[in-house]
Order: C-alpha cells, then structure tokens, then sequence
C-alpha cells in the first residue's frame, strides 16, 4: 500500500475502517443472526440479555421507531391480540405492516435530513427561504417509502443529473449537493466558490464514506491516514458543480406540453409584456451593473467573457456574480421602486399589469422549478493544491487508484464516476456506513460510535463482525434498507425489555450498555414530541410531501419549514440540529427552558386541550372510563386502578382551582367579526379585494347564528360556495350547518350545506349536503347528500356545491373542497347523485348561516366569504361571482356587514367548564410526562 | 423534590446534559481548583483530562457588541495621513482588499474627529467618546484586530462563533461549557438587545452549535416575559398551575419507580424545579427599579438618548453580581452601526447612546470590587475603511480594525497593535478573532488548546485550532 509514494505506518494501514468488509459465516442452528453476535460478546463479559418487552412496550417502540409516532389505542389492542397468539409471528407482522407505511418514510427521511444539512433556507445573513428544497425532501421520503436501494440512493444523490438527466424524480436527488449554506451578498466570489466546494467535499466524505475528510484540507489528517492529496482528489470529483435556478422538475414531455399551452397566452400578451418590460428595462440595467461593479475587478473580467471562452472555473465564478445581480434586480426593480411616484410611467405600468390579468385565465399553471444541482459543461473545474493540479482519485491508502471518468453531455462525468466507485460492492466503508446508522437509530448508538468519522481517534466498534455481517447481508440483498429494518427488529437483542435495572455487575463491566444487556431507554426526539402530541390530540393530518408548511399547520414536523435562522422554537428546543453541517447524532438535552416550554407555552396546552376534547365530546363530567381512556391515548397502556384513582382524585381537587377561565380571547366579544390576520392566509385568491375579516361563529359565544332578511332563493338550481375554517365538531351526531335554508324539520323542504362530527353515520368532518324536496313521484323525501370529502380543521378552505336536481330523479350534488394553507393543493372535486327531483327552496325561511332553524347543529368556526347563486356554475366559473343572490364579505371589521342580522340575544361569554378544564389539565401533565416522552 | 440519592453519571458528557439544564448544578473546577464532576469516574471520555486548573483572575464577561461595525479610524486608532491623502485614491503601496461594496478604489475619506490623549496613560480617544476620559486608564486598546468576514453575516458569525459559518458553538458557550454556572436559578449565558431587532442571524450569534442546548445563551427581552415561556399561560392561576405541576410531578414519580436507573428521568423532574426558581428569580434580576437614583443616573438613565443602553449595562452589572457567567449586550441590534454613508449623524448618536453607560459600568464595576474579576470587551464584527462610500460613509473593513478589554486582569491604560498608516491593514501584533477567542479564554484561566469538545469524533476548540494566546 504505498501506492504514490507514500509510506503509510502500520498502524495505520491496519486501520479497521479501511479493512475489506470480512465475509463472516453465522454457523448453522445458533438462531437469529444478529444474536449470534450480540450473545457471544456478552458471554464474553459475564453478562446477559435482559428479558423480552411486553407487547405493550415493543408496540410503542416499534411505531417510534419505524413510523416517529405513538400506536393509536387500536393499532396497541390488535397487536396484543396477534402477540397473544404468537409473538413472533406478532413481531414480524407488525414490522412489515409499518414499513409498509408512507409513515416509515417520514420518519426514516428524517434521519438522513440531518446527515445532509437539509434546511428550508439559506442561512447567513438574508437567510432566504428555499421554496423547492422540499423537492429534495420528498425525494427522500419517497427513497425511503420504496425501499430504493441505497446503492442507487448514492448514486442519485452524487450524480442524478448525469445517469437520469430526463428523469425530475432521480435528478431531485442532486439536491444534496445544494443543501448547504449560502451567502447572499458574499462578493468575494472565489473565496465563496471555494466555500461551497470545500463544503461539498466535507459532506460528501462525511456522508457516504464516514471520514471526516475536512481535517486534510489544509495539511495531511492529524489522525487518520488521509492525505492532503486525498482531499483534494475527492474535491476534484465534485468541483465543477453549480447551482441552477433556471431548471423545471418536470419531464421533457411536460416541459413541451407546457410551452404548447403557453402559447396563446405569450402571443396574446407578448406586446404587453415587452412594453412593461421596456418600461423597467434601463432601471434594472443599472441595478444589475451596479451590483456587478461591486466585485472585485479580476471577478468582473471572468463574468464578462462569452459563456463560450469561460473555463468550468470561470463559469462558476460568473453564477455567483449573475445570482447575486439577478436577486438585486428582483427586489429592487420593481416598477415601485424604479418609477416616479405618479409619473405617467407608472401609470402606464399599471394598466399594463391590469390588461395582464384579463389574460390569466389563458396562462396555465407554472411548472414547479427544481432544487438541483449539475456541472457548468462537459469540462472539469480544476483543482489545486498548493498550485500543483490534483486530478480526481480515491483514497491513497486505499491503492490510490485511477478512477475511469466518462465525460457526459453537458457534464463532466466526474460525480457518477465517484458514486460507482463508492457502491461497487467491494468499497471498505460505504455498506458499513450506512448499516451502522440503522443499527444507530434503533439501539441509539451505532456498533461504530461515531457513525460520521470512522477515523482513528474514535473508539473501535463494539461489534465489529457484527458490522461486517451487516454490511455484506445489506450488500447481498441488493442494498435493501427495509431488510435491515426486518433483520434488527426481529432480533432477541432488540425485543428485550428497557425495564430492567442493572445491578452492581452492569454498573461496573459495563455502565454504557455497550454489550446490550437491555434495550436502552430513550427519550423522543424533537420531532417524535411534536408529532406524537398532535397524534393523541387527534390533530395530526397526514399529507403525501408538498411544500414547507409553518409549525402551527398540524402536518408532521419534517414539513415544518426549517429556517436557519429563525428555528421552530418547539423543535429547536428538544435538540433538532440547525441545518448547518452534517449531524449524525442528536444530542439529547434535559433543560429547564423544555420544562418552562411543555408547562407555560400554549402550544402543549393547546394539544391538551384538543385532547381533551376529543376524548370528551360534549360531556361535562369526565367519568373513570374516559380517564382510562386518555391515559390508554396518551401512554399507550392500560392505566392501573391506582393511576386511575390518582386522576379522578386530581380532577375534583383540579376543578376547584381553574378558576374564571372565559373562552378563548378570539372569540369576539362584541361584534361577531374577527380580522382575517393569519386566519386565512393564502386565500386571499379567493376572497374580494377589499375582504378585511371574518365572521366568527363559536357554540356558546353568544354570536352562533346570522340571517340574511329578505332574500331569496326562487330555483332549485344554485351554488353555494365559503371561504371558511372548521374549528371544531360536535362530539355527537350534530351536524356542522354552515349555511342552510331550512327549518330543520324532515317534512319540510330546504337545504343545509354542512360537516358531519364525530358520531355521524357518515365518517366525521364529511362535507354532506342535506336535501329535503320532491322526489320523481311528488312525494317530499329528505336525502343526507355525502360527499367523502374530509374537511380539514384549522385549516381555511374554500367549499363549494352545486345543487341540479333533475325530474327523473337523477339529479347530483357536486362538492368542490380546496385546501388553502397549501399552495398549489389541488381542487377536490366529487359528484354525487341523488333521488330529489325538485322543489328544495323553501318558502318563508331565510337563509342562515352558522346552523339552521334551533341550536343545535351549529358550525364551530369562521367564515370570510360565502356566497349564493341561482345557477349551476362549472369548476371554471366558481369564482365568477357576477350576479350573486348573496356575497357575504367583511370589509369592515367595526361593523357588520349591513346584510346579516344576528339571532339570538347577546350572551356574555361562557365561563370554561371547570370540569373539562380540569381534564384537559390532566391531559397536559400526560402529555408532559416522563412516560409520554421517554421510550422506557 | 428533594433527592439524596447520588447519581452517577455515565460520563462528564452525560452528566454536563443533564444536569438539569445548564441552570445550575455544575460547579466549576477551574474557580476550585478541584477536578471536574466525571473526572473520577474513570470514563474515557478525553475531555475530563483537558479541563485545565489554572485560576484566571476573570470569572465573568461583559461583551458590549457595536453592531454594524464602528468606524476605528473615527474613535480609537487616529490617523495624520488620512486627513493628509483625503479625497485621494488609496495609495499603490496599500494591498487593495475585497470590500463589501467594491469600494477599494474610491477616495479616502478624511477623519473630522478633535482627537486627543487622555488620563494618565495617555490614550488615544476621539472626541465621539468624551466621557470615555474617565476610564481612559482602564481601557486596553487593541488596534491590530482581524478577521474573515467581509459582510455582517460573517463578521458577526465570526466574532461569535470563531468561523463565519454556523454551525459552532458561540464565546459564551465556550466558556459556559469550560467554566459552568455559579448560578443555580439564571442561565450562564445572558444576551440583551437594545431594541426589538434581531441581530444578524438570529438566535445562532449564541448558540451552542454542535454542544447541547444547556450551553447557549438565554436571550432576555424587555417587557413583562423576559425570558420565552416564564410567564404562565393566559388565563391561568398560579393555584392551577401548581395544582398541575404536582399532578405532573407524582405521575413522573410512579414513572421513576423502577427506573431509577435512568438519570435524565431524575433529572428532568428536577428541571421543573430549576425552572420555577427561575420564574421567581430572573424578573428580579433584571428589574431596576431597587437601584438608586444616584446608580441610575451614573449609567444615564435620566436622560433620553443613554437610557436604553444603560439598562442593558445596568441589566449586565446586576446579571453578574447574581453569578451569570457571559453577559452579552448588544448596541445597535441589526447593524445599526453600519454607515455606508452619512456617517458623521450615524456615529454621532451611536457614540452618544453608549459614552455615559459604558463609562458608568465601568466604574461601577469598579467601586464594587468586580472590576477586576469582570472582563469587559467592547468591539463590532468589524471596522471601517479608510476609502470613502458615497462620499460620506466608509465601507466594512475586516483587514485592521480596534477593540479593546477592561478589567478581568487585563493592563489598562495601554494600546496594544498598529494598523498601517492608513488604518486599513493590521501590521503589528495582528490579533485574528481566534486569537481574541484564546486570549479570553487564558483570561478566564482556561487553556484554549484544552477546552476540547469532541464533536463527530473529532475534538473541537473555540478556536479552530489556529488561535494564540495575547498577554494583555
């Protein structure tokens, strides 16, 4: 191994991560495998395995190890029953049936998001959001929900663009090579090029091959046998990448389907176009210049050269400086800021835009852009290392072996040439890398401990034939990460029981728990708290990825935007890692700032709160059973008569002391209306431009109900359409009315557009209308019309029917329901038919909204919009509101919109039910317990 | 809640996690001479051993940060040739440095500062600082600072956190993690901003980057919560929250039952602790109203445009007294000090916000016997050029720029380091922030080289490995 002239000592030739993976033979008989290993070294030491856990423990273990989340109470029973059965055939389904779960993905992709500083935004200074990164996320979880073989996983994340450039899926996964940090206004370009490289370098070696390659930067590895050259002969395969931001994630097909359907918008509005253009174009001319100007000379001669004369350096360099000047002209060559105010210009300006909007409808929708990265062209940037060029190679010590590069198109073929050799099957570190995380992350710790750095100065692994078994399974089955999932779990070494003390022996052979003498206890990490609280709160709501959501959207924590700068303060609080460099590990912190969070914060309480409510419906007086109930919710157990007895004790004593707690302050006091704010953010597409709040309408807040006096509704035919956010169901059969025209009485005709609850007949939060008019033989029918469209809550939305009955009784309801907090979620649209034929107005009722005729079935929310129109409208035309018969806007939140007329006196607010404040005090403690937070 | 059980910590690691939060709890060898908690144990842990024992003779920091980069050329470090070549370009001779705004080529721009030497020592003050007189002989000017960050992004991050990336722990960390807490009930690590802006990038210039959380500094706040979530929520008692809290306190209990051997259990009942003495006991800290009027004033909180600022030195002097180990007070929060142009009204009011309180802290700490166990550092992520911005401002200069130390056994009254005759470069006895890093750490009686945290195998030090130690 002197390859190139160095002599390596050795020692560190003889250095174990560089050994090959040692083909290790489990003799015949000994059982499960990973026992095998795990028994003989704990013979070694005089110790032993600690018995097996309950059901109840290895349930809740394995559904936060696979899924981040707590079994629900009825994934917690099914199990008990199969594991009564048979334990081991308990086991193995269990297994499978979670990792066959779009949750696996979810949790799993959020490990390797740490590995590779994933973050939402730039960091530094200006700390921009990233708004496709999430391409890259999804990518990820998507890998991970496959079972992508990792040897493909590597090769996509290093090279994606250059060995499936026509696939926007594969070519997503080169966002790992954009990840890190950058600085938006850095004019120092080449000191910046070589920031992003150096950094790409680092990660890379960090990432798949577990060395921390950084330290040979500057000189020769202080510890590991990695030479100067080494790192720069890495760097070499990675130096010629750039950041487009010019790219679509879509395929060739969808990219010329597009600009097909553009046309007819470019040419209609090309005019247009150029003359607002030309009315800018000398203004951010000089904008750009300047910007441009700032760097320095020897900078600006690289970016004025032709494309053509520029080396891959010089290209590089060139996209620093037009990033930089393009953002600048973005943000300040606006029309506002480049025209006079009141100049004709600007004027001019205006109408432009205006005449624009006319066209709106003829543009189609933007494809998304893509978060990737590729090379500058087919030549490679060059690296040097004290002047001298280093071309691209591996390891020294390793045979410094000269790689084979296939200059590709448009690439230099550098990355996939590195990648093959990484995965080539025979590469000492990348299969032991990657088993050594996933035995991390379900024992905590990694057979090797320092799963980033396999370097010399790092302990030795605990169980190195273990290791190497591991990494040659993983490597003979084709990569598969789920295998790895089936083999660990399905171990004696992982089913042991967390409960278990050590005794004198333990604390002195072996206090660490390296040997596995019990499975070690666990807290959850930052992500399984948040998820699992929103989960027993019954708040979750699952999504299939989809762009950064902000924390108070209840998706999981891996769609929470993660701004460097600006951390989710829940996450940040229980140790999520920043985003700025490769974190392998989550430390695992006990503060005094957590416990202030969990018990002063509204946000827990707010969960517990939800929690309460779902487990009490509209009781006011908790009984044992539904004591029972939140404990088997929160802590996934059966709670003992003791424990039992201790709430029941603690709600009699608890509701003595909640004292005058009114409803929420949000609820208006006065008025009724409530200021849009972040209510309805990202409808404001569907609301009237001069839409400022919000109509509040809460059970018991003395505003509950509305009427519209004096208008009517003369056909059969209509839409009804709201902008509005369901903030609660009835714990019973009750159904949300939002709107109705109805007195509520079967026999009599009308309609009521609303969302079933919790104990209906259809699913809960079912967007239904009800009908009661003639059916084909003239006799009065009353129909529950249901749509299956589950309405989200806490969460704006537009909703919409269209009532067409038909004199043979084929008529349809159809429900339109469009999710506004996510931009671009699309328009859910369903028909359902129906028997009325006809005769559905009701003579003598006004409309209503907020419920219908009695108290009863009231809506638990807000609405910004609503609107009535006698006609069938197409998908099209929702909006195109010409000739509504009511379009209920608040432009005024002093006062009400001169229309409606409340109903009902005006209540004082309703005190808090001591009792089921009480409750939810005893939901919160569960939710900030020790148990509720330890896997133990 | 009381436990007389011992526990044993599986390694100084662990034990330092949680010991309930960072709050408290760990005492520190380096004040008694004893070896660290863990070090006994006989874990391999290679940071026990590297914890050094030499006493400093300053215990605590006070870091008075002048966001936006204050102009050294117009303060401490005066410069004859400026006025001479000003409106000229900068001379051949000078290396051109790559500014911020590509400003290398613009005219200099002359200083119109009165300067003149003051106390007994002699030192170099402009008239901007005319209070400053008073102290004169306890300031130890630095004129030789360097660093790497040419925008206020990494300038910031730099000073901080020694790299001009994120990621790394900051100062206060560093010597929370070296030093631990005194305090049992405040937070090692306090920052204090003048205004409701957010200094440049964020809640990371006192992070604890790769270390656990329990190192990173608290930020207060002005205003009725000072630190996030000390209040209880709206609308509930104190009776309740109580009420709760021992619910919550015998659920987790039971829980230890049986489990006795996981001590993040113990010790996370225990942070509930911590964090109700904290509710009683940071409101008090930071709440002014027991000072005299005569201390009031001495840090100008009688008059409108030294208020703010003498608050947060007020604040700071209070904080240590109470046995918080890193104070960091920032002035001009969002690069308030930059003056790209209209300098002379910028600095102006800057210099006047902060003349009075940094002159009565100064003293203050003094007649109190703290000065000299109070290390005090004024500075800004970096200084300004002598070349001209839009005629009247200057451009970020990173290459040569002053800062200087009081007290914690630093020399007063002497100037240490030169900029070239222009005071664009350093020249003499350069201090690069990592040195800065080193040096403070040395004044604190820690070994720069053995303050280690062992991060992704690998051991890290505040200074990157590159910093020395000045004697000051």
């Amino acid at each position: 191994m002197a390859a190139g002239g160095h002599e390596f000592t050795d020692e560190q030739k003889a250095w174990w991560a560089v050994q090959p993976v040692k083909t290790v033979v489990v003799p015949e008989g000994v059982g499960h495998p990973v026992d095998y290993f795990v028994e003989r070294k704990l013979e070694e030491v005089g110790l032993k395995m600690a018995p097996g856990a309950s059901a109840v423990e290895f349930v809740r273990r394995a559904y936060f190890d696979l899924h981040g989340l707590p079994p629900t109470v009825e994934a917690v029973r099914k199990f008990v029953v199969a594991w009564d059965e048979d334990e081991d055939t308990a086991v193995t389904g269990l297994v499978e049936e979670l990792l066959a779960s779009p949750r696996y993905g979810e949790r799993w992709g959020q490990h390797w998001l740490d590995v590779v500083r994933y973050a939402d935004s730039d960091g530094y200074r200006a700390d921009d959001f990233r708004s496709s990164a999430f391409r890259y996320r999804d990518y990820v979880i998507r890998a991970f929900n496959e079972d992508k073989p990792y040897d493909e996983f590597v090769r996509e994340q290093l090279a994606g663009d250059e060995i499936a450039p026509g696939d926007p899926m594969r070519v997503a996964a080169t966002g790992f090579l954009r990840n890190g940090v950058y600085e938006w206004n850095q004019r120092n370009a080449e000191m910046q090029r070589e920031i992003m490289i150096n950094e790409i370098t680092n990660v890379t070696g960090e990432v798949f091959m577990g060395m921390g390659v950084g330290c040979a930067q500057c000189h020769d590895h202080k510890f590991d046998p990695i030479l100067q050259k080494d790192y720069f002969a890495l760097q070499a395969f990675l130096s010629s990448v750039y950041w487009p931001d010019d790219r679509y994630h879509a395929t060739e097909e969808e990219i010329s389907k597009y600009e097909k359907d553009s046309r007819t918008w470019d040419e209609t509005t090309e005019g247009i176009r150029d003359e607002m253009k030309s009315l800018l174009e000398a203004g951010a001319r000089k904008t750009y210049e300047f910007r441009v100007k700032t760097f320095p000379p020897e900078v600006q001669v690289m970016f004025r050269k032709p494309w053509e004369e520029k080396s891959a350096y010089e290209r590089q360099i060139s996209f620093l400086v037009e990033r930089q000047a393009e953002r600048e002209v973005r943000t300040l060559a606006t029309a506002e800021k480049i025209l006079k105010k009141g100049s004709a210009e600007l004027q001019r300006y205006g109408a432009l835009k205006e005449e624009m909007a006319f066209f709106e409808n003829l543009k189609p929708e933007d494809l998304p852009r893509a978060f990737v990265s590729t090379d500058t062209g087919r030549e490679g940037a060059v690296v040097r290392m004290k002047e001298e060029e280093v071309s691209p190679g591996f390891l020294e010590l390793l045979g410094g072996e000269v790689p084979e590069i296939e200059v590709r198109e448009g690439t230099s073929g550098r990355r996939s040439a590195l990648a093959e050799w990484l995965v080539r099957g025979d590469h000492p570190t990348t299969a032991r890398v990657m088993v050594n995380r996933i035995w991390q992350h379900h024992f905590g710790k990694g057979i090797a401990a320092s799963p980033n750095d396999f370097g010399m100065l790092g302990e030795e692994p605990s169980h190195p034939e273990l290791l190497d078994w591991l990494a040659g399974e993983f490597v003979k089955g084709g990569w598969k990460m789920k295998q790895m999932h089936r083999l660990i779990m399905t171990s004696a070494a992982y089913r042991q029981t967390a409960r278990f003390e050590p005794s004198n022996v333990h604390e002195v052979i072996d206090p660490e728990n390296k040997w596995l003498w019990r499975f070690s206890p666990k807290r959850l990490s930052a992500e399984q708290i948040r998820d699992a609280m929103l989960a027993v709160s019954g708040e979750l709501r699952h999504r299939d990825g989809g762009a950064a959501q902000t924390s108070a959207v209840p998706v999981r924590s891996i769609y929470v935007k993660k701004m460097r700068n600006t951390p989710d303060r829940i996450l940040q609080c229980f140790d999520s890692p920043s985003g700025f460099s490769s974190e392998p590990e989550r430390l695992n912190t006990t503060t005094a700032t957590q416990s202030l969070l969990l018990a002063n914060s509204e946000w827990p309480l707010a969960r517990a709160r939800a929690m309460a409510g779902r487990i009490l419906g509209g009781k006011e007086n908790p009984s044992a059973e539904d004591v029972a109930k939140a404990y088997r919710t929160a802590w996934g157990r059966e709670a003992s008569d003791v424990e039992v007895k201790a709430a029941v004790d603690f709600l009699a004593m608890q509701k003595t002391l909640t004292g005058e707690v009114l409803e929420k302050e949000t609820i208006p006091k006065m008025s009724g209306l409530i200021a849009l704010g972040d209510l309805f953010k990202g409808a404001e597409p569907f609301l009237p431009q001069g839409a400022k709040g919000a109509i509040s309408l809460k059970p018991g807040s003395g505003k509950e109900r509305l009427e519209l006096p004096g208008v009517e509704l003369k056909d059969d035919h209509f839409t009804v359409s709201a902008v509005a956010r369901l903030e609660g169901i009835h714990a019973d059969a009750r159904v949300n009315t939002l709107v109705s025209q109805w007195n509520g009485n079967q026999e009599s005709s009308g309609w009521a557009m609303g969302v079933t609850s919790a104990k209906s007949r259809y699913s809960p939060r079912n967007f239904i209308m009800q009908l009661v008019g003639h059916n084909p033989d003239g006799d009065l029918e009353y129909e529950v019309v249901a749509s299956g469209l589950q309405v989200p809550l806490n969460i704006p939305v537009f909703m919409a029917v269209t009532v067409d009955p038909q004199p043979n009784g084929e008529g349809k309801v159809t429900f339109y329901l469009k999710d506004l907090s996510m931009p671009g979620a699309q328009m859910q649209r369903v028909e359902v038919s129906h028997h009325i034929s006809g005769v559905i107005r009701s003579k003598g009722e006004n409309i209503l909204v907020g419920g219908r005729n009695g108290e009863a079935h009231l809506w638990h929310g807000t609405v910004a919009r609503l609107t009535v129109i006698p006609e069938v409208l197409g998908e099209g035309d929702l909006m195109k509101v010409d000739d509504p018969l009511v379009d209920l806007v608040v432009s005024d939140i002093t006062k009400p919109p001169s229309e409606i007329r409340w109903l009902g006196g005006n209540k004082a607010p309703k005190k808090k039910s001591p009792t089921r404040e009480a409750f939810a005090d005893f939901c919160h403690a569960l939710l900030s317990s020790n148990e509720f937070l330890y896997l133990h | 809640m009381s436990c007389h059980r011992i526990v044993l910590p599986q390694s100084r690691r662990d034990f330092l996690m949680n010991a309930g939060a960072g709050f408290g709890g760990v005492v520190l060898s380096a004040l008694t001479g004893q070896r660290l908690y863990g070090a006994d144990l006989g874990t391999k842990n290679p940071v026990v051993d590297k914890i050094p024992h030499h006493f400093g003779k300053a215990k605590n920091v006070i870091f008075l940060f002048m966001e936006g980069g204050p102009s050294h050329l117009d303060l401490f470090d005066p410069k004859p040739l400026l006025n001479k070549l000003a409106g000229k370009p900068l001379p051949e001779s000078f290396e051109r440095p790559v500014t911020a705004m590509g400003e290398a080529g613009s005219p200099l721009l002359g200083s119109k500062r009165e300067w003149k030497q003051h106390g007994e020592s002699g030192l170099w003050i402009s008239d901007w600082l005319p209070k400053h007189s008073a102290i004169a002989d306890d300031l130890c000017v630095i004129r030789s600072c360097v660093s790497d960050g040419i925008n206020h992004a990494g300038g910031v991050a730099q000073m901080n956190t020694g790299s001009v990336f994120g990621g790394r722990p900051s100062l206060g960390a560093w010597v929370n993690y070296g030093m631990g807490s005194v305090s049992e009930n405040l937070p090692a690590f306090v920052v204090i901003k003048d205004s409701n802006a957010m200094v440049v990038n964020g809640t990371r210039c006192w992070g604890s980057g790769f270390m656990p959380a329990s190192y990173q500094g608290t930020l207060f706040e002005s205003g009725t919560e000072p630190v996030a979530n000390l209040n209880l929520p709206k609308g509930i008692t104190g009776e309740r929250q109580s009420g709760k809290l021992a619910f919550l306190d015998q659920l987790n209990q039971g829980h230890l039952r049986g489990r006795q051997s996981n001590t993040e259990l113990e010790a996370r009942i225990q942070s509930y602790e911590l964090a109700y003495r904290m509710q009683a006991e940071a409101p008090e800290a930071i709440d002014l109203e027991s000072e005299s009027e005569g201390m009031k004033s001495m840090y100008g909180l009688d008059e409108d445009h030294t208020r703010v600022f003498g608050r947060q030195c007020l604040m700071a002097r209070r904080l240590v007294e109470r046995g918080v180990r890193f104070v960091q007070l920032y002035h001009g929060a969002g690069s308030k000090w930059d003056s790209h142009s209209g300098m002379e009204k910028n600095h102006s009011r800057l210099c006047g916000n902060v003349d009075q309180p940094i002159v009565g802290l100064i003293q203050d700490l003094k007649q109190r016997g703290l000065l000299d166990e109070t290390l005090v550092i004024w500075g800004g992520e970096f200084g300004r050029t002598p070349m001209s911005e839009k005629g009247d401002g200057r451009d970020h200069n990173p290459t040569g720029f002053t800062m200087w130390m009081a007290g914690g056994g630093v020399k007063g009254g002497q100037t240490i380091g030169a900029t070239d005759e222009l005071g664009l470069h350093a020249t003499e006895d350069r201090l690069h922030v990592h040195d800065l890093h080193a040096t403070v750490l040395d004044l604190l009686g820690l070994d720069h080289s053995k303050v280690v945290y062992m991060h992704k195998g690998r051991p890290e030090r505040v200074d990157l490995n590159e910093g020395e130690v000045l004697k000051l």
